[in-house]
């Protein structure tokens, strides 16, 4: 009879993609092309270094901030869909890449032009990618079902409605980490400090989708929870000779799932439509040319 | 058995011989008016005997059974004691809501048990329908004249 390890877990989450649009204005004086940064009402509150955005103009119009995001005609797309470095005043860079904006500074980042006129836009979180989180110690996840007593006068036994609300909840305990070191590993690992970061997100909440891993190694079929969660308490211990630690405990919101076998993977389709990826063997449009 | 508990309580409704089902609880309150009659140079007040009166509520799962080929109720029975409905809208004149016969029975382990058989009029039905929450009713009635002769919750 097989036993398993804590070795073969691990925890993954994407940010949510289900926030309300932040509505604000962007000036032309908002953008500074040559610092290659920008900044807008709310960013400071409302998005975290890492997110992935879009940014899109309320009226479908061409959104003018984005150096050379033009159609074949020269006309600016009417949205951008990047990532973001937010800098403590509230000045926002964009970037192509979720590891370039977590490190963040000028060079990686997007060229910006001055918009002619003030634009309505909408900026919305959104991301199809589960990252890893980086640095757990161990995690706890407890699904429970609400217990509904049904005792009538003559009842001997206590009797429960068999179908009460499910729920969950949780607990990360993760080493402290907000920043990737030099030849620190691949790939782009979420760190604790982001859900710290996400319990103090004002305009959004603290939302986010969360695959824990109870058993994951290489091809074989791997065993998981896929449940939205929101961030509900973050503690932080900071002591002499001691690491640093967070513990982040959670709330399941919504659905919890519990998935044996491949994790599913997603095509985007232009239409915001997917195709499901149920084998490993190539799809045509992967065999295009 | 010296002590009785909700293992031992049953309600029947209407002189029916069947207890209704899923009853959560039943309970009753008698009511003793006092007269004064305390007079100039009495020193301590002085009381007569004026109206008694009962009232109660009991509360219950609405349920659906079976007996026999037909789908039962309680809960919606005694919905129907009170609530009637009109043909159309603005429509005052319809049927007066119905009086009812409640037995509050306790199981003492004999063979009649101990109970009290009220003639009472509901006076009012409270239904919510939440999350996390069966869905019940909060029956309020008034007895109408004493307990009928046949009730035996006070013999000892």
């Amino acid at each position: 009879m097989a036993i398993f390890l804590g070795q073969q877990g691990h925890v993954e989450l994407r940010r949510d993609a289900s926030n309300q649009a932040l509505a604000t204005t962007l000036d032309p004086d908002d953008v500074n092309p040559s610092r290659k940064r920008f900044s807008v009402d709310f960013a400071a509150g409302a998005l975290i270094t890492g997110d992935q955005i879009t940014i899109a103009t309320v009226d479908k119009a061409p959104l003018e901030l984005v150096a050379g995001h033009v159609d074949d005609t020269g006309e600016f797309y009417p949205d951008y869909r990047g990532y973001v470095h937010v800098d403590d005043a509230g000045g926002v860079r964009l970037y192509e890449t979720f590891s370039d904006s977590v490190a963040g500074g000028p060079d990686a980042a997007v060229a910006l032009v001055k918009p002619s006129t003030a634009q309505a836009v909408l900026i919305q979180t959104r991301d199809t990618n589960y990252n890893c989180l980086a640095q757990v110690t161990k995690y706890e996840l407890t699904t429970s079902r609400d217990q509904v007593q049904t005792d009538v006068l003559g009842d001997e036994f206590r009797s429960y409605y068999e179908a009460g609300l499910i729920s969950g909840q949780g607990t990360l305990s993760c080493f402290w980490q907000h920043k990737q070191g030099l030849c620190e590993g691949e790939g782009n690992p979420e760190f604790s400090s982001y859900l710290a970061r996400l319990i103090l997100r004002l305009k959004q909440g603290s939302g986010f989708d969360g695959r824990f891993y109870v058993y994951s190694c290489g091809a074989e079929p791997a065993v998981w929870y896929d449940t939205k969660c929101i961030v509900t308490n973050v503690g932080l211990s900071v002591e002499p000779g001691q690491i640093v630690q967070t513990q982040i405990q959670f709330a399941a919101t919504g659905p919890i799932v519990l998935h044996q076998g491949e994790p599913t993977a997603y095509l985007l389709q232009e239409d915001s439509g997917v195709i499901l990826q149920e084998d490993g063997s190539a799809i045509e449009l992967e065999d295009g040319d | 058995m010296p002590f009785y508990a909700g293992q031992q309580g049953k309600l029947f409704i209407d002189g029916s011989t069947t207890p209704a089902a899923k009853v959560v609880s039943w309970s009753f309150t008698s009511t003793a008016n006092v007269l004064d009659t305390t007079t100039l140079s009495d020193t301590d007040r002085t009381l007569i005997y004026g109206v008694r009166s009962m009232s109660g509520s009991c509360r219950l799962y609405y349920y659906n059974y079976a007996e026999g080929a037909a789908v039962k109720n309680d809960c919606a029975s005694l919905l129907n004691k009170i609530i009637k409905t009109g043909s159309t809208a603005g429509d005052g004149e319809n049927a007066a809501s119905d009086p009812v016969t409640l037995r509050l029975y306790v199981d003492d382990g004999t063979s009649t048990g101990k109970f009290l058989d009220l003639p009472a009029l509901l006076t009012n039905v409270s239904m919510s329908m939440s999350v996390g929450e069966v869905l019940a009713a909060d029956v309020s009635f008034e007895v109408n004249g004493a307990p009928l002769s046949s009730s035996n919750l006070t013999n000892s």
